[in-house]
């Protein structure tokens, strides 16, 4: 007892030390030595991909029958010795190749093809992919060449080496990897000590964001040095050659921002002033048409915020393309490709890790394909994009036959000593029916819209879908519209039951889509949808959401939240506006006066300012806002409501605000989840009714 | 206008009530929002849904109450969580002491004053403000807070003094959830079965069990702590302990032998001791008519009647949401009297429908573009049609999803989210369990009873509208689904006022079979949280095999299930076994003290 006593003695004396913020993080100190090998830092089980966690971790308690041994989902059938795919692995079976059954070698030599989302032909997938263009396309050059399929989407750098130990098993006369675009550091917080005290000191630095970027990338370079390591050795002890696919990514054709909103970083008082100032002229002037005054602008804007708000680098690329720079656009819409920002993890390969697979893969003695330049070779100087790409990373069929192309030089000469034509191979490559490729450019539509790109890219692919097979535009995009127009997901429509009948439908939408989560929002989807299908936009938007069918619309209210997923990066009872003009469209069943309630702020602002309400282009009125939240209520007039669809806008002052960055510091050695970026206004209710 | 929030978070089932002018408007767990079962982050969802629901905006609110002191909690934490920090690094920032602040600002945004409550002032005033009596008696016993496990206070009128504690790591529920591991059953979410299984047993250990615990003249009781490991962070029991008892822990899932069930009826006999002479003491000390429970061992249903019963109190009143979910209610109240507001209401807390309601167009609007529409029956202009139509389903022996009017606050379906059956049928239990709850089919489903008519089925004679107390079974009818085996039930009390549709739907079902009890458990599927939301309701009747889901106006029957929802089921079938295997293979069947 006296023990007990001493003992919560001393607890109070240590809780005593530690009250204080600044000396918490002592505790750091007594847990350094526990930090995390590089190997298992390697953490891609955030964001996107946190739950599909547990199923991949699941195997690894391997519940397989007794001795069976497994690749994947597949395991081996001791009466065969062939590997069937597990009906315990159903949950993953939309992630993997559609195979029941790996038989045992034959005759012809086997190539183990690894890899991601990307080598698995996401929005092809189970139809058509990169593995069984490589099969046919070797077939075209030599002798016949089997191409066993084990990509899997969302696979990270740990399950990627695991699986392809497991390959073993297939007795492979060689290993394909084409993988890197998930291979990335995981959160700040479990750094070392040393690494952890600098990182917090750098979040409050001018500059500091920039250098702890630069740190993260680092750390993902080092996981890629891992990896490629041991995917080497995996294959030495196979005795058998390996070659390493390096991913391209989506260059011109995708915003790393959401539409409409900004990633401004925390800076001084003053810079941020700044910043929005010349943001906002570059922004004028490229508009104007001024695009050289407008890169001037512009990269005043990248000096301040040292190249870690993909805003910036995208507006000066946007301006340089129009100058016709296009080397330097390329190189500025790399740069935003490669910031980090915990909060939205993407897929898609970072320049260092493209740099590290080069570089320690030929150190390995791996065979290195390297896509960005095999691209460049192939399809000249332009600037990767919707050529090649159907999203951030994933390729359409030109780019698939193109990579896989490369990829069979590289397997022939691995299994034959022998080279192969390029041109040759891209011609051998089959091509997906006009029915698939249709449905690939539909799904990427959808995606794209979740992932809030914009309306042109969208409707791009919508209307390649139905140019590509017409029964597409004319049934499948109808059923789109409905499945997403609902204020229930689209899980529980007919319209969905509808959509997964086809075979592709299904993989994405009941694979990856169940557990997605993109920034859903379903306006810009639908919006999208109606510019490339006009005659849709007669279907009217659903009732359940009109003003005038119902009292009150809860402008914050999101359109709906996957079933199955509850979790959220942030999990704010309000809106946070990272951008400078906040747009809410709605729907009023008529011309009539309406009232807005809004109850909003600016976090940290120093004097009070106002936010310019607009409605439908025209200024409806102002609603003035400080740093505590105000209540209020503005009248829209009549004339201003359109009947059918409105745009409400509300524009943000450019207030001087507090330097918020020293408690970031703090938050981040406390462990809490860390915002970087500047939040231009909060809102806590965002209401809409029919005026009384 | 005077508008107090309370706040539970960071611990076990977080929650978000509202005090608006004295009367508690709003309460709902941030659970029912996100979906994740036990979800315990700071309750965003719920905070969002109470200020709608009071019809206020957070500029109204007065003041924010967080239902323990942070400041206070951290040194228990180091106590009990630094050798696990040093084995596990990222649980080092759980010992925070400004963490619930910073969350309360940065994801609810409020930016006033924080009304730090003691935790187990939070449970009392839980307790003793929603009672109804101007004077009683105060108990709180749970696992722990910051380092009170058990306290004795006293309510007269406004005033809440605590006069005695029992000190971490001396606990009762700590205890109980010990048997509770070393039994095999999950630690923080199984206690219940324990309790549930204790009637097969015989209390055979009861000497030994209370070995484990000195229990002292007056208010204290130690735990022996060479029986007990709060420290090695794998498990709650010493080997001391199986020593003790002459048997290996069971493995988790294992058959039950009769060991196990002995056992269950000893710990739960010794809890039962135990509070009967603690509470004595309190009654000694301060001679009442009336008793205040909350804290989580006051969910043991079992122990309160005897509680009643056997001890010197006339009167018990158990907060319903007695965990810490509940903690909200008291911190808010706390928070009101020490603002001076006056209005906060005394009388006796009626129901728990505290929660979100829909509009019949709201279940429309779900279910109208999905497939399940066919087999739709609108009974908005026939409200007794639909009381009378669910009422045959019921006798016809159909399983009901049943969803009317605000969700419950706190643990129990009470019939808002509620599955509903026939509780005469002897194969129910075993349906309903095969259907969805995939439980031990040791436990039986509690009956929900026409108060009116209460008396002629169970030794009951006062209103028992929470299920927070168990009684004899005295029905003439055979009530095998809901009758335990030591001819007991938990029984939920049900009248017009409280919940005029529920009470109906008994009415007619009376009337239909002479029988006016129904079969009553939770709306959710094993390892879900309770369904909020016509979409939830959908969903789980989609994928479960419920005969019928009457939801507000609507009566929804079973036809065929399209084909894309059964391969969903399976796929989330293999994905929820494989999340139990990560958890268990990833966690210990800990009391998590941080
Ligand atoms: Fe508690």
């Amino acid at each position: 007892m006296g023990e007990q006593i001493t003992r919560k003695e001393l607890a109070t004396r240590l809780a005593e030390a530690i009250k204080d913020r600044a000396t918490l993080p002592l505790l750091q100190l007594l847990c350094d030595a526990q930090v995390e090998g590089v190997g298992e830092v390697a953490d891609i089980w955030t964001g996107p991909f946190s739950s599909l966690r547990d199923d991949i971790l699941g195997f690894a308690g391997g519940e397989g029958e007794a001795g069976a041994r497994a690749v994947g989902i597949w395991e081996e059938e001791p009466t065969t010795g062939e590997f069937v795919r597990s009906r315990r692995h159903i949950d993953l079976w939309r992630f993997c190749a559609n195979v029941d059954r790996i038989r045992k070698k034959g005759n012809r030599k086997r190539v183990a093809f690894l890899g991601e989302s990307v080598a698995r032909g996401f929005f092809f997938s189970p139809q058509y992919g990169p593995a069984q263009v490589l099969e046919k396309q070797l077939a075209a050059v030599g002798p016949s060449v089997e191409v066993v399929d084990l990509a899997q989407s969302n696979c990270g750098p740990w399950w990627l080496v695991e699986m392809t130990r497991a390959a073993a098993a297939l007795q492979p006369d060689a290993i394909v990897v084409f993988a890197g675009n998930n291979w990335r550091a995981g959160s700040l917080s479990r750094a070392s000590t040393d690494a952890f005290v600098q990182d917090g000191g750098l979040l409050a630095e001018d500059g500091g964001l920039s250098a702890l970027m630069a740190r993260q990338q680092r750390r993902a370079a080092e996981i890629a040095e891992h990896t490629v390591r041991e995917l080497a050795k995996a294959a030495h002890d196979m005795g058998v050659p390996l070659i390493l696919v390096l991913p391209e990514i989506n260059v011109a054709d995708w915003l790393s921002c959401p539409i409409g909103t900004l990633d401004v970083p925390l800076m001084s008082e003053l810079d941020t002033v700044a910043w929005v100032d010349v943001f906002s002229e570059a922004r004028e002037a490229a508009d104007a048409g001024d695009f050289r005054e407008a890169e001037d602008r512009v990269q005043e804007a990248i000096n301040l915020d040292g190249g870690t708000c993909s805003a910036s680098l995208e507006l000066l690329a946007h301006v340089q393309l129009k100058q016709g720079k296009t080397r330097e656009a390329s190189a500025a819409l790399r740069r935003s490709r490669d910031i980090v920002d915990e909060t939205r993890v993407l897929p898609g390969i970072f320049s260092v890790v493209a740099e590290v697979i080069r570089k320690v893969g030929r150190e390995v003695g791996a065979l290195v394909v390297d896509l960005p330049h095999v691209y460049h070779q192939h399809f000249g100087n332009s600037v990767p994009g919707r050529g090649q790409f159907l999203d951030y990373c994933h390729l359409n069929a030109e780019g698939i036959r193109v990579a896989m192309a490369g990829t069979a030089q590289a397997v022939v000469q691995a299994l034959f000593h022998s080279t192969a034509d390029l041109q040759r191979l891209v011609e051998a490559g089959p091509s997906p029916s006009p029915e698939q490729e249709g449905w690939a450019h539909l799904l990427a539509g959808i995606h794209n819209a979740h992932w809030g790109q914009g309306t042109e890219i969208c409707s791009f692919h919508f209307k390649r879908a139905a140019s590509c097979y017409p029964p597409i535009g004319e049934i499948s995009i109808p059923l789109v519209y409905d499945a997403f127009r609902h204020g229930v997901p689209p899980l529980l429509l007919s319209s969905f039951g509808e959509l997964v009948k086809n075979q592709i439908a299904s993989t994405y939408l009941m694979g990856y889509g169940l557990i997605g989560r993109g920034l859903i929002r379903e306006h810009d989807l639908l919006k999208s949808i109606v510019a490339a299908f006009p005659s849709l936009g007669n279907i009217s938007s659903d009732p359940d959401f009109v003003l005038g069918e119902i009292d009150e619309l809860d402008l914050l209210d999101a359109h709906w939240l996957p079933l199955m997923d509850g979790n959220r990066w942030y999990r704010r009872a309000f809106k946070a506006a990272y951008e400078l003009e906040s747009a809410f469209p709605f729907v009023s069943a008529r011309s009539q006066k309406l009232e807005l309630s809004i109850v909003s702020r600016v976090p940290g602002a120093r004097q009070s300012g106002d936010i310019i309400v607009k409605l439908n282009g025209a200024q409806v009125g102002r609603v003035s806002v400080q740093d505590q939240w105000c209540d209020q209520r503005i009248v829209l007039d009549s004339s201003r409501v359109k009947q059918g669809l409105n745009s409400l806008r509300l524009i943000w002052p450019n207030v001087p605000r507090a330097d918020l960055r020293s408690s970031l510091k703090v938050r981040f050695e406390t462990g809490q989840q860390l915002d970087t970026r500047t939040h231009f206004g909060h809102l806590h209710e965002l209401r809409i009714s029919a005026a009384t | 206008m005077a508008v107090f929030v309370g706040i539970s978070a960071h611990y076990h089932d977080s929650a978000c009530c509202l005090i608006k002018d004295g009367h508690l408007v709003a309460a709902a767990e941030e659970e029912r929002f996100t979906r994740i079962k036990h979800d315990n982050g700071i309750p965003s969802n719920a905070f969002r849904y109470c200020l709608r629901e009071a019809g206020v905006t957070i500029a109204d609110v007065t003041s924010l109450a967080y239902y323990e002191n942070p400041a206070k909690k951290v040194a228990r934490q180091l106590w009990a969580g630094l050798p696990g920090i040093l084995n596990n690094p990222k649980q080092r920032f759980r010992i925070d002491p400004g963490r619930a602040q910073d969350e309360i600002r940065d994801c609810l945004g409020y930016d006033r004053e924080i009304e730090f409550v003691d935790h187990h002032l939070s449970h009392a005033a839980s307790a003793f403000y929603f009672s109804g009596f101007d004077e009683a008696d105060i108990f709180t016993v749970d696992g722990v807070g910051e380092w009170a496990t058990t306290t004795y206070g006293r309510g007269v009128d406004r005033k809440i003094d605590l006069f005695e504690e029992v000190s971490f790591p001396h606990s009762l529920g700590l205890f109980y959830s010990t048997i509770t591991a070393y039994l095999g059953f999950e630690v923080n979410d199984a206690e219940y079965k324990v309790m549930g299984l204790a009637p097969y047993g015989s209390p055979r250990y009861l000497d030994k069990v209370l070995q484990l615990i000195d229990c002292w003249d007056g208010g204290q009781y130690r735990l022996n702590m060479e029986y007990f490991d709060f420290l090695g962070g794998d498990r709650m029991y010493s080997d001391r302990l199986c020593e003790h008892f002459g048997e290996p822990p069971r493995v988790p899932e294992s058959e039950l032998a009769q060991f196990h069930k002995d056992m269950a009826a000893s710990v739960q006999r010794a809890l039962e001791v135990i509070l009967l002479d603690k509470v004595a003491y309190l009654h000694a000390r301060h001679p009442t008519e009336n008793l205040c429970m909350a804290g989580g061992v006051a969910l043991n249903c079992v122990a309160n009647g005897k509680v009643l019963r056997e001890g010197p109190f006339k009167r018990l009143f158990v907060q319903p949401a007695a965990s810490d979910a509940g903690g909200a209610l008291g911190a808010a109240a706390v928070a009101c009297v020490r603002h001076g507001e006056d209005r906060l209401s005394r009388e006796r807390q009626k129901h728990v429908y505290l929660g979100p309601k829909f509009s019949a167009r709201d279940v429309a609007r779900v279910v109208n573009p999905s497939p399940l529409k066919q087999c739709a029956l609108d009974y908005s202009e026939d409200p007794e049609g639909l009381i009378q139509a669910t009422a045959e389903r019921l006798a016809d022996g159909k399983v009901i999803g049943w969803f009317q009017g605000r969700m419950e606050f706190g643990p129990r379906a009470l019939g808002a989210r509620s599955i509903i059956a026939d509780p005469r049928r002897p194969e129910m239990r075993d349906r309903i369990n095969a259907l969805v709850k995939m439980r031990e089919a040791f436990r039986p489903f509690a009956p929900a009873v026409l108060e009116s008519k209460m008396a002629e089925h169970f030794e009951i004679d006062h209103s028992s509208p929470f299920m927070l107390e168990t009684c004899r079974v005295v029905s003439s009818l055979a009530l095998p689904a809901i009758t335990h085996v030591d001819q007991s039930a938990r029984v939920q009390t049900v009248n017009e006022h409280t919940n005029k549709r529920f009470h109906d739907l008994l009415i007619a079902f009376d009337k239909l079979t002479g029988c006016p009890i129904l079969l009553n458990t939770s709306f959710n599927l094993r390892g879900d949280a309770i369904v909020l939301e016509p979409i939830h309701a959908i969903w789980t009747f989609a994928i479960s095999n419920i005969d019928a889901l009457v939801m507000e106006d609507f009566i929804i029957d079973r036809t065929e299930r399209p084909e894309a929802w059964s391969e969903i089921i399976e796929m989330m079938g293999a994905r929820l076994k494989k999340k139990r295997r990560a958890a268990d293979a990833g966690r210990a069947n800990v009391y998590s003290f941080l």
